[in-house]
């Protein structure tokens, strides 16, 4: 393949970063498509011949541009039904455990003396919990409702960095609530020492905090996508409108 | 043509070229080109975006395969949806242009 060819598949790779599977099949297809135009062309595989091939695919920021809305209102919608349902699985790891310790009592040695802060610890777990599980669906409802939308990409991208901030306070509530479990378990388990009985309390503690790191990698990955695909929308203008 | 005249009616060309067929990108446009005598002229790399689009719609369904030279290339097919969808929309588009022919051949009274 020749420089010029694989100079311009690099740049609408690039520019189709916000979608990686995305990007490695439309590069695929575009070589395909390039070279085929090369072949047919009656000057033959010549670097005048592959620059009108290129001339004649249109440009990369053009093809990437008419992705963008469709797949990261995809993502978003994804990211939006990744909090929703992360919060669900917090919740059952945290019945889970309460119901194991209702079965195994007494497991650990309880202390009194830490009724106060296992009151407050309590507390904020369960405000934080509800407060993620609301924030989530009203993201998640968001993005579906501005995913459907005649709206400018203008109007989208605002729409979207609003529902993925919803998302992102659904997850500082879902690090709040985890970070209480943790330490409402620590204040449980850790005055009986380690035994076996700890084993089912501190495996649910590991995956609530593997839901949440999922979920804050997840949004990280999605507004940082939204954020580099900005460019896309500057150069189709503010006015136009291209809901998918 | 114009191309923004055409961007609105890219899903049921591309369905339209696909009908009589299963074929690659490069195919597509290639056809598009033929039956409209060249009027059909967009930049080639804008069919991939409605190919892809038309696939998650169901309407069309894809497959790789090794074209004669040994190269890998997608190749796509119209489902029973998109033929479906294609009928519609050719219904649509008659009796649309049927009543712009009579408007502007005519001079319809406007309606109020």
């Amino acid at each position: 393949m020749s420089d010029l060819i694989s100079e311009y598949l690099d740049v609408l790779t690039r520019e189709l970063s916000f979608d990686p599977s995305l990007a490695r099949r439309m590069r695929e297809e575009a070589e395909n498509h390039l070279q085929e135009t090369i072949a047919s062309d009656p000057m033959g595989a010549t670097t005048e011949a592959e620059r009108r091939a290129i001339d004649r695919f249109g440009a990369a920021r053009d093809i990437a541009a008419q992705y963008a809305i469709s797949s990261l209102s995809r993502q978003a919608k994804n990211t939006g039904a990744a909090a929703t349902l992360i919060v669900i699985g917090v919740l059952v790891a945290m019945q889970s455990r309460l119901a194991m310790y209702g079965t195994t009592r007494p497991i650990t040695g309880d202390t009194p003396h830490l009724d106060s802060i296992r009151a407050i610890l309590g507390s904020v777990d369960r405000f934080s919990f509800w407060c993620a599980l609301l924030i989530a669906l009203c993201g998640w409802a968001y993005i579906c409702i501005a995913r459907k939308s005649n709206a400018t990409s203008t109007a989208w991208r605002n729409q979207m960095q609003q529902s993925l901030s919803l998302c992102t306070a659904a997850t500082v509530a879902v690090v709040v609530t985890v970070t209480a479990d943790a330490a409402l378990a620590a204040i449980r388990l850790f005055p009986a020492g380690w035994s076996a009985s700890i084993f089912f309390p501190f495996l649910t503690i590991v995956l609530e905090a593997t839901l949440a790191v999922i979920l804050v990698i997840q949004i990280r990955v999605v507004m940082r996508r939204l954020a580099s695909s900005a460019r896309l929308f500057a150069a189709q203008g503010s006015s136009a409108s291209e809901a998918p | 043509m114009e191309g923004e005249i055409l961007k609105g009616h890219l899903d049921m060309i591309v369905l339209a070229a696909l009908e009589s067929g299963a074929a690659h990108g490069y195919a597509v446009i290639e056809r598009i080109r033929a039956r409209s005598g060249g009027a059909f002229n967009l930049p080639e790399g804008t069919v991939y975006p409605v190919l892809h689009r038309l696939e998650q719609m169901r309407m069309l369904e894809s497959r790789w395969e090794m074209s004669p030279v040994g190269r890998r290339r997608r190749v796509y097919s119209v489902t029973s949806r998109g033929s479906v969808e294609l009928a519609d929309r050719r219904t649509r588009w008659s009796q649309f242009s049927d009543v712009i022919g009579r408007f502007l051949g005519e001079g319809l009274p406007c309606p109020t």
